[in-house]
C-alpha cells in the first residue's frame, strides 16, 4: 500500500536512512565520550595515588607511614564514594576517613608498572572503580600498594547526562531533517500533482490539453499525453466522419431504390420493399454504432444545455407549427452535459419530439445541475403511458403506438445513449397529466 | 406552382422531377450548390426542395445565403442522417420542413403542398372559392361537388390563382410561376388557359383586370 506512493517511498526511505545515520552517530559519540570520561576519571584517581605516595615517608624501622591525609575533603566525608587504602605486603596500613571502619577488596595480585584499574564493591553496596599501583619507597626496597577508589555512579551520572543531551539533540535534528524532506518531496512532486489535476480536468471537460511549462523530467510525458489526446480525438472524429460518409453514400441510392420499388407490383415488389427497409435499418444501426464507437474516445467534451434546448425548441416549434404547442423551458445553475453536443441533442430532441407528438398543448423542459449530477426533465400534458407499459417502451424495437409515424425507437435509443454515458432514463407521471421523462447523468469522477 | 429542385444525384432527381411533374408542378433542377444558389436568387419559386449534401456549395450554406439575400420561399430540406443536430442546423439556416432519406416521393409531395399552402397563408389544405374547391393534398378540383378534369397547365394557373385568391395576380407573375425556366414562353397561351378554365368552371369564376391581370372571384355558392 505505502509503496504505491512516490512521496511515501521518498519520505520513508529518507527517514530510515536518517534515523540509521543519527543512531550510529549517537552510539559512536557516546562511546567516545565514555572512553574520555573514564580516562579522565582514571587519571584523576592516579593523580591522587601519586599525591598519597608523596605524603608517605619511612620511619626509623624502615616502616612507611602517612605524614598527613590528602587535602581533598571528599576523602574525609563518610561514605562519600571517594576512598583510598594503603597496604604493605601482608598488612593493611592505612585508609581514608570516608571508609569509616570498612574497606574494599584489594587486587589478588599486586600490579606492576603503571598500575591497574578494576571495578569492585565497596561499603554500602557502592560500585567502585579502583586504581591500584605498587610503589617502591625510595632509599629502601619497601613495597607499598596504594588504592584510590571513586564511585562509578559519578561516571554514570556524567555519561547519562551527556547521552541524554545527545539523544535530545539528535532526535530534534532527525525530526528537522525528516520535516525538510517532506517539504522537499512535496515541492519536488508538485508538477506531477499538477499534471494529474490537469488530466482530471481534461476528463471533466474543464481543459483540453496539458498546458504550461513542465519540468524537463516530465515534459516528455506531458508531450506524449497531449499527442495521445490529439490522436484519440482524431481517431474518434474519423470514425464519425466515416459513419457520416457511409450514410451519405448509401441513403441516396436507398431512396432511389425505394421509390423504384414502389412501382414493382406483386410479390417481387413486396420483397424489394422489405429488403430496402431492412438495408435502411441496418445502415442506420451501423451508423449509430460507429458514432458511439467514436464517442467513447472523446475526452472532456462539455456541452452547455441551454443552447441545445433553445435550438431544439425553435426547431420543434417550426415542425409542430400547426398545433400551437407551448414549450416551456427552465434551468437552474446553467447546467452542462459532460459529453458530445450531438448526443445531447439526439437524446433531448427525441424526448421533446415525443412530448410534442403526444401533448395536448404544452410540454415543459427543465434542466438542473446538483452536486455535479445533471437532471433533465421533459414532460407533457398528453395521455401519458400506463405504469405497466413503461418498461416495454424503453426496450429496443418496441413501440406502443404504431400509428404515430417515426416514433418507434425514439425512447429506447435515448435510453441506450444515456446508459453509454453512465446515465439513466426513467419514465414517470407528470403533474401536467402526461408522461415525465427523466434523464439523469451522475457527476463525473474527479 | 414552380419548384426548384437542388439535387446532385441524377436518379433521385429524375424520380422527383417525374413525380413533381405528374403533380402538375413546373420544376427547375440544379445539380450543384452554385447553380442552385443562382437560380434561387434570380427566379421566383413557390418552393424549393434542397438536398443538404451538395457539391461546390453545401445545402446549409446555400440556404443561409438565400435567406440573407432576402429570399423567403418555403424550403424543404432532404437530410441524410436523421439527427437532431442536422434538423436544428437546417431550421436555423431557414428551412421550413425536412425529410430524411430514404423517403417516399408521396411524402415529399404532401410536405411540399402543405408548405406552399402555408406560405400563401392558408391553414386548410382544402381551399375554397365560391362553389369551387381545390384539395392541395390530392390536386383534385371540384365544382359544386363534382370533379372537374383539368390539363396540367390549366391546373397550374388555377392553383396559383387559388393560393393568391386574396389579391390580383399579374400576367407576368403567372407566366413566371407556371412555366419552367427554359420554356419558350408565349404570353398569349396564358389567355388561352384562362379562357378554358372559365369554360370548365363558369365565366364568372375568373375576373380580368384589363391590362393588369386576373383574380378569382368570390362567387356566391348556388347549388
Amino acid at each position: 500500500m505505502f509503496l504505491n506512493s512516490i512521496s511515501l517511498r521518498l519520505v520513508v526511505g529518507a527517514s530510515l536512512w536518517i534515523t540509521g545515520a543519527l543512531v550510529l552517530t549517537g552510539v559512536v559519540l557516546n562511546a567516545f565520550h565514555c572512553d574520555h570520561v573514564e580516562q579522565e576519571f582514571d587519571s584523576y584517581l592516579s593523580d591522587h595515588a601519586k599525591e598519597i605516595f608523596t605524603l608517605t615517608d619511612v620511619d626509623g624501622n624502615g616502616q612507611p607511614y602517612l605524614k598527613r591525609h590528602p587535602a581533598d575533603p571528599r576523602f574525609n566525608d563518610l561514605f562519600s564514594g571517594w576512598y583510598w587504602q594503603m597496604h604493605v605486603p601482608g598488612r593493611h596500613l592505612s585508609s581514608s576517613r570516608s571508609l569509616g571502619d570498612g574497606n574494599f577488596p584489594e587486587p589478588a595480585v599486586w600490579p606492576r608498572g603503571k598500575g591497574t584499574i578494576y571495578v569492585t564493591d565497596g561499603p554500602r553496596n557502592q560500585s567502585l572503580r579502583v586504581y591500584a599501583r605498587t610503589f617502591t619507597m625510595p632509599d629502601s626496597d619497601q613495597k607499598l600498594l596504594i588504592l584510590v577508589a571513586g564511585s562509578t555512579a559519578e561516571i554514570e551520572k556524567e555519561i547519562n547526562a551527556f547521552s541524554n543531551a545527545i539523544k535530545v539533540i539528535l532526535t530534534l535534528l532527525g525530526l528537522g531533517l525528516i520535516g525538510a524532506i517532506v517539504l522537499q518531496v512535496r515541492f519536488g512532486l508538485k508538477p506531477l500533482r499538477r499534471m494529474s489535476q490537469t488530466l482530471s480536468d481534461i476528463r471533466a471537460g474543464h481543459a483540453a490539453r496539458i498546458e504550461g511549462p513542465m519540468p524537463v523530467e516530465i515534459a516528455p510525458l506531458a508531450k506524449e499525453l497531449n499527442a495521445l489526446l490529439d490522436y484519440i480525438t482524431r481517431v474518434s472524429e474519423r470514425a464519425r466522419t466515416q459513419a457520416d460518409d457511409l450514410a451519405h453514400m448509401l441513403k441516396t441510392p436507398l431512396t432511389v431504390l425505394r421509390n423504384e420499388g414502389e412501382r414493382i407490383e406483386g410479390e417481387a415488389g413486396e420483397v424489394v420493399r422489405q429488403q430496402i427497409a431492412l438495408m435502411n435499418a441496418r445502415v442506420s444501426h451501423h451508423v449509430f454504432r460507429a458514432r458511439v464507437a467514436g464517442l467513447q474516445g472523446i475526452l472532456g467534451a462539455r456541452t452547455e444545455v441551454c443552447p441545445v434546448i433553445e435550438g431544439l425548441r425553435r426547431t420543434l416549434l417550426r415542425i409542430f407549427e400547426d398545433r400551437h404547442i407551448d414549450i416551456d423551458f427552465s434551468v437552474t445553475k446553467n447546467p452542462y452535459f459532460q459529453g458530445d453536443r450531438q448526443d445531447l441533442e439526439e437524446m433531448l430532441g427525441n424526448l421533446m419530439e415525443n412530448g410534442c407528438k403526444w401533448s395536448r398543448q404544452r410540454i415543459r423542459v427543465h434542466g438542473e445541475l446538483e452536486n455535479g449530477e445533471l437532471n433533465l426533465i421533459v414532460e407533457d400534458d398528453g395521455p401519458g403511458i400506463p405504469v405497466k407499459l413503461r418498461s416495454d417502451v424503453l426496450d429496443r424495437g418496441r413501440r406502443l403506438d404504431e400509428s404515430t409515424p417515426g416514433s418507434g425507437l425514439g425512447l429506447s435509443i435515448v435510453r441506450e445513449m444515456a446508459e453509454l454515458y453512465g446515465g439513466s432514463l426513467k419514465l414517470e407521471e407528470s403533474p401536467l397529466g402526461g408522461l415525465l421523462a427523466r434523464l439523469r447523468f451522475p457527476a463525473a469522477e474527479a | 406552382m414552380r419548384i426548384l429542385l437542388v439535387e446532385d444525384d441524377f436518379l433521385l432527381a429524375r424520380q422527383l422531377v417525374t413525380a413533381l411533374k405528374r403533380a402538375s408542378y413546373s420544376v427547375d433542377v440544379a445539380r450543384d450548390g452554385e447553380e442552385g444558389q443562382f437560380l434561387g436568387e434570380t427566379e421566383p419559386y413557390d418552393a424549393v426542395i434542397l438536398d443538404l449534401g451538395l457539391p461546390i456549395v453545401d445545402g446549409l450554406t446555400l440556404l443561409a445565403r438565400w435567406r440573407q439575400a432576402g429570399r423567403t420561399m418555403p424550403v424543404l430540406i432532404l437530410t441524410v442522417q436523421d439527427t437532431w443536430t442536422e434538423k436544428v442546423a437546417g431550421f436555423d439556416a431557414g428551412a421550413d420542413d425536412y425529410l430524411s432519406k430514404p423517403f417516399h416521393i408521396e411524402e415529399v409531395l404532401a410536405r411540399l403542398a402543405a408548405l406552399i399552402r402555408r406560405s400563401a397563408g392558408h391553414a386548410n389544405p382544402l381551399m375554397e372559392c365560391g362553389p369551387i374547391q381545390l384539395d392541395t393534398r390530392t390536386g383534385q378540383v371540384t365544382r359544386a361537388g363534382e370533379t372537374v378534369k383539368l390539363t396540367a397547365y390549366e391546373f397550374k394557373v388555377l392553383s396559383y390563382l387559388f393560393h393568391h385568391q386574396e389579391r390580383m395576380v399579374t400576367r407576368s407573375e403567372l407566366i413566371e410561376h407556371v412555366y419552367e425556366q427554359d420554356f419558350d414562353r408565349d404570353s398569349n397561351t396564358i389567355d388561352v388557359f384562362i379562357t378554358r378554365l372559365r369554360k370548365k368552371l363558369g365565366r364568372e369564376t375568373i375576373v380580368t383586370h384589363r391590362g393588369l391581370g386576373y383574380r378569382l372571384a368570390k362567387v356566391p355558392y348556388v347549388s
